[in-house]
């Protein structure tokens, strides 16, 4: 028989004092400094033996190394299948903006922080030479939720963007998402201890973020066969362009999370580019809510809103021989939302409306 | 919640904290007893119930057995406390079980509800089986306090897969003070951390190996059979072993002391001696609580191979409700028994310890490595599967020779070191600061290797 620990006078059964608790907190100060250290160590190896886990998204690193890049695109799979570098540029070019050069970097699930940090990378590997930056305000990504156990997300989640993150958490993001409050600042929190700590990493194989980009197309995804399909319109997609003639509702989006993209807008500014947000054709109705909280708190303000995301005024945009399903244009949709930005570009430099003083800049 | 999630991290520091800054034996018992509560709600809350049930009903008969004025009404309360005590492992764990099998030998095909396993009930069932009959053998006073036998069933380090503790060994704990000066905090922190690499590196990153090569044996050779079974072995020493390390240093970081369940059973020289290093709690209560009353080592060799065979059968299906873990049951009895005979053979004392010899540790390790395919194997047919898969000549395709003898290499030198280590001593050697900084170094070097796709822990299931 295990015989009981004895409690005596000289021996408290509890810790009390002052002192013990001092120790006790340096003993565990000690403990974490020295975690850190080592981590730091074990993540340094790490990037040397397997660099391919921490590498940013190929496409990215090619626009980068272009010396004729000046034009970049940024945002979700909307943009990624909605936007065609050749079409831009050739169109561009026709609408007298000569010599554009423009790489489309948005990817599946990019939410506009991402694309912020995208942003941050193109610009340390290119300081100069980028004109236009344009950017969809996307939130509703997957990062936060079933992408969270993902080197995309390790590699993302740095103090300062789990900042951005939380920032960019509300309840009408959480709902759609869906995910509780609890599980979104958990994956958050996880990602980023296993960003620092290299948790797991030693396993980890890397994100096959350019599976769709052939590396001759300027990140439009030209080898995928979906991007020639075409929508049979169902009830749910006519409710979905009917849910589009509601008012837009600006409650929908956070003081928090405006101010995570204009301080994206911002971003681009200080690297000499001009931001241009795009509201693609979407159905999602944070998009539509954050065109008119924009509209509401930054009236006369830029950075410059491309909203088409409107069935009424490019009912192009909507006709199901123009979109692959009920959210993403085709090749043929995308030429023609490609086109249409272009020429609205062209106008908009035309009028001066593309150099707005930047709102709470 | 598992002890490698960092939920339980969060959770115990807040246990642990709360509890050390609690005055009174009374709050600090109180409070464990919330926490084990939260600690197993984690899981379903729901069966929170079926414990309190067997919490009542174990507290009930052993105040009943005690003030109990003849053997006979002694005896009869006690069987009816085993009753509802088995009744609930019985219907929760093996109705299923039951009826299936009934049906492959009936015309009968019942219609019942599938019933969801409660996790940790052959565990929990078993503490109170244990001090119900140590009651009535008159080797335990029982204790008036409700709180005492709450906790003792329901203490969260050791409530869902054990070590099974005998209330012999933690109602004595309960009832006096801890002290925190006294709890040796490095031994218990080193501790925590070799379980946490056992099952979150080890038995983890060897898991997705193992459940490729189980889902699908008929797709790979005779090495990647090997390989296959070798890392099983591996997977569940580390996993279980793991497992009771977290849960003695969590417990004795609260001031509990919980005995051993592991002594390096892969060093084991003779079948019998298996059983004396793996799995300790469960094999000594099978032997305290089965084997002896059925008899144990008196009567003729048939007598007690009878004993034996019982014992173990019982004890395989404890493990789960299916006739795989019989039939594991069924060959450790058989080689409990073949080595007997062979020991009276020898002029040896049937059952008394073997003497080290490497031959006897690899034949044993052979035999263990063989019944593990049982225990692995959802059913007959992929066990069948995997034993046809040995003379089949294939490439490797888990992974390549060079590599199986290197990790097989280290791991066989790590299991020599830690049994040659006497961690206690070497921890007690360590200035606190050295050892503060060597932890905080350990743990940013073994985090890299964790397998964050979090694993249950194997023992749950039973």
């Amino acid at each position: 028989m295990v015989p009981p620990i004895e409690a005596s006078a000289a021996d408290p059964a509890r810790p009390g004092s002052t002192g013990q608790l001092m120790r006790a907190t340096r003993l565990i100060a000690t403990a974490l400094i020295s975690c850190t250290l080592v981590a730091t160590a074990v993540h340094t190896v790490l990037q040397a033996a397997k660099p391919a886990i921490f590498a940013s998204p190929r496409k990215l690193l090619d626009a980068a190394a272009d010396p004729e890049t000046n034009v970049v695109f940024f945002g979700s799979s909307r943009v990624e299948d909605g936007i065609i570098p050749d079409v831009f540029d050739e169109t561009a070019g026709r609408v007298g903006i000569a010599r554009l050069h423009s790489y489309n970097l948005a990817q599946q699930d990019r939410t506009v922080i991402e694309s912020a940090a995208d942003a941050e990378t193109l610009f340390g590997l290119r300081p100069e030479g980028i004109r236009f930056v344009f950017f969809e305000p996307n939130f509703g990504g997957q990062l936060t939720n079933s992408a969270a156990n993902t080197m995309r997300a390790i590699n993302y989640f740095t103090v300062g963007h789990a900042y951005r993150a939380i920032e960019m958490m509300d309840s009408s993001l959480l709902q759609r998402m869906p995910i509780s409050q609890t599980a979104y600042l958990s994956n958050v929190l996880s990602a980023t201890l296993r960003h620092y700590f290299s948790v797991g990493l030693a396993w980890a194989v890397p994100e096959n973020s350019g599976s769709r980009f052939s590396g001759t197309s300027r990140g439009f995804p030209d080898l995928d066969p979906y991007g020639y399909r075409v929508l049979t319109p169902d009830d749910q997609y006519r409710g979905q362009i009917q849910a589009l003639s509601a008012p837009p509702r600006a409650n929908l989006i956070s003081n928090g999370q405006l101010a995570v993209v204009l301080s994206f807008a911002a971003l681009i500014e200080a690297h000499g580019g001009v931001p241009i947000m795009i509201g693609t054709p979407t159905s999602s109705d944070l998009a539509s809510g954050f065109f008119a909280k924009f509209t509401e708190r930054c009236a006369g303000k830029g950075p410059t809103y491309f909203d088409l995301n409107s069935p009424t005024e490019y009912p192009a945009l909507w006709d199901p021989r123009n979109r692959q399903d009920h959210d993403h244009l085709n090749a043929a949709g995308a030429a023609i939302f490609t086109r249409m930005l272009a020429e609205r570009l062209a106008a908009a430099i035309k009028d001066g409306s593309i150099s707005l003083p930047l709102c709470g800049g | 919640m598992i002890f490698t999630d960092w939920k339980f991290f969060v959770f115990f520091v807040i246990a642990f904290c709360v509890y050390w800054a609690l005055s009174g034996n009374l709050l600090q018992k109180l409070w464990l007893l919330v926490c084990s509560m939260v600690f197993y709600a984690a899981w379903d809350w729901r069966f929170l119930g079926l414990v309190l049930l067997v919490i009542v009903n174990t507290y009930a008969v052993t105040l009943l057995i005690a003030g109990g004025e003849t053997e006979h009404r002694r005896k009869a309360i006690l069987t009816l406390g085993i009753t509802v005590s088995l009744g609930v492992l019985g219907v929760f764990k093996y109705s299923n079980f039951f009826v299936d099998s009934l049906q492959h030998i009936l015309p009968v095909h019942p219609r019942i509800a599938s019933l969801v396993l409660p996790i940790g009930i052959s565990f929990y069932t078993f503490h109170s089986l244990s001090y119900m009959i140590d009651t009535y053998r008159r080797r335990i006073t029982p204790t008036r306090s409700f709180i005492d036998v709450a906790l003792y069933i329901l203490f969260f380090p050791q409530l869902v897969a054990g070590p099974i503790v005998r209330a012999t060994d933690l109602l004595p704990q309960m009832r006096s003070e801890r002290s925190f000066r006294a709890v040796d905090f490095k031994y218990f922190l080193a501790l925590f951390l070799i379980g946490y690499f056992k099952k979150a590196v080890i038995s983890d990153g060897i898991a997705p190996l193992v459940d490729t090569f189980f889902a699908h044996p008929e797709n790979y050779g005779g090495i990647d059979a090997f390989v296959a079974v070798t890392f099983y072995a591996v997977q569940i020493y580390c996993d279980f072993s793991g497992y009771t390390d977290m849960a003695i240093a969590v417990a004795g970081m609260l001031g509990f002391r919980l005995r051993i369940n592991f002594d390096h059973p892969y060093f084991a020289a003779g079948i019998g001696d298996f059983w004396r290093r793996w799995h300790i709690s469960l094999s000594s209560w099978l032997r305290d609580y089965l084997y002896i009353p059925l008899g144990g080592n008196r009567g003729s060799a048939v007598f007690q191979a009878r004993n034996v065979m019982i014992t173990m059968l019982l004890g395989g299906l404890w493990h789960g409700a299916n006739w795989t873990f019989v039939v594991w049951g069924g060959l450790h009895g058989l080689g409990l028994v073949a080595h007997r005979f062979w020991q009276r053979l020898r002029g040896g004392r049937s059952g008394g310890p073997e003497r080290y010899s490497l031959i006897g540790n690899a034949m044993t390790f052979a035999f263990v490595w063989f019944a593990w395919i049982f225990f692995r194997a959802p059913d007959f047919a992929t066990a069948a599967a995997v034993i046809g898969r040995f003379d089949v000549g294939a490439p490797p395709r888990l992974m390549t020779t060079t590599n199986f003898a290197l990790i097989t290499a280290s791991l066989i030198a790590a299991h020599v070191l830690f049994y040659r280590i006497d961690l206690r001593a070497a921890t007690g050697r360590i200035s606190p600061t050295v050892f503060a900084c060597g932890y905080g170094a350990a743990v940013a070097v073994i985090l890299p290797f964790v397998n964050v796709a979090v694993q249950p822990f194997i023992y749950f299931q039973f």
